[in-house]
């Protein structure tokens, strides 16, 4: 398939997956990326085609997750007031929530005996992609593993995180936000978005503060 | 705001497709300049940053970017997409180490999840909901 075509496959999928999703009631197990994403690693895996051009095709979109990114300042200058309002208790939170995410991963690699690769790799797995991919490389981790673990980790906080939080108690904005921006990063922010703008700029203050900190934070540490 | 309602599709339309030209112009600018200085940063994440410093000097949201951010924001899972099919290409790596990826992915997220939940909560000021 062309590039052009590898894009027009991906938005038909998601046209389909997202009408799906409303019509489940917008449950967590029909999330409207779920179904492409099986469907073209299932294409990828058993077939002759080109991910290089399926990355061709689809580079716009990359563009726009960048902008996207960029356009969560609205949400977070118009909820500034709310997150400064709790700044000690959003600190405590965000480190917190970073170190026993992060240290959980780190305490099961070294006690199943992994690689210290791997190890060095699982230590990012709680920062944005480009984040994680230039911090696990400094401290000899796996680049390419460390963006599939954390886009993984994204997608596990975006699709099992709300549930999972109201399971615990946990049913405020502010509080949703906070965890899906630090534990899910970029995919949990954009669940977060989806659901309140106050949710969603939680969530962006989160990611932005939990990555920039950790990616200045953990090549001294490791080091 | 002074500028008067939108009332048709078109310019809707046009003010959305403006918007997210913004937003992908200032983080291709901002990217450009990251590479340049060779800082560790995230050029969406450094744009955000600079996009809520610019806002909060001229307090106010202009319709345009307000336009954009939501047809981003409708369309974000999509944009997720590219990336979780990559994962392709690291899927033997996926498949040796599957026992403690899997753990890293899924324990450990809920860990932090409600680390976070929790700690927040416990601290905050206004101690009910928020």
């Amino acid at each position: 398939m062309t590039p052009t075509l590898w894009f027009v496959a991906t938005l038909g999928l998601y046209a389909v997956s997202d009408m799906l999703h409303r019509r489940a009631g917008r449950k967590a197990w029909a999330h409207p990326v779920l179904l492409p994403v099986a469907v073209l690693i299932a294409v990828f895996s058993f077939t002759d085609s080109s991910l290089q051009a399926y990355r061709q095709g689809t580079d716009m979109l990359g563009l726009l997750l960048m902008a996207a990114v960029a356009a969560l300042a609205l949400p977070l200058y118009r909820n500034a007031r709310a997150i400064r309002a709790e700044a000690v208790a959003v600190a405590v939170a965000l480190v917190g929530g970073s170190l026993a995410g992060v240290g959980s991963a780190l305490a099961v690699a070294v006690w199943l005996k992994s690689s210290p690769e791997l190890v060095a790799t699982l230590a990012t797995k709680s920062i944005t992609t480009p984040m994680a991919v230039l911090v696990s490389g400094e401290i000899g981790g796996m680049p390419a593993l460390a963006a599939a673990v954390v886009i993984v980790t994204g997608l596990v906080a975006a699709i099992m995180g709300p549930p999972f939080l109201r399971l615990i108690g946990v049913d405020d904005d502010l509080s949703m936000g906070l965890s899906l921006g630090t534990a899910g990063h970029a995919l949990g922010m954009a669940e977060a978005a989806s659901r309140s703008e106050l949710m969603g700029a939680a969530a962006a203050f989160a990611m932005a503060a939990n990555g920039l900190a950790t990616a200045l934070l953990l090549p001294l540490v490791w080091s | 705001m002074t500028e008067k309602p939108d009332t048709t599709p078109a310019r809707a339309w046009f003010m959305q497709i403006a918007g997210v030209g913004f937003f992908a112009g200032l983080v291709l600018v901002v990217d450009w300049a990251v590479r340049h200085t060779g800082l560790p940063l995230p050029a969406p994440v450094v744009a955000m940053a600079l996009l809520v410093l610019g806002l909060g000097l001229q307090k106010r949201v202009p319709r345009t970017l307000d336009a954009g951010a939501g047809l981003l924001f409708r369309i974000f899972p999509l944009l997720f997409i590219p990336p979780l099919v990559a994962l392709v290409a690291v899927g033997d790596i996926l498949l040796r180490q599957w026992l403690v990826l899997l753990f890293a992915v899924t324990a450990s997220t809920f860990i932090g999840l409600a680390v976070t939940a929790l700690l927040f909560r416990a601290f905050r000021k206004t101690g009910g909901r928020a």
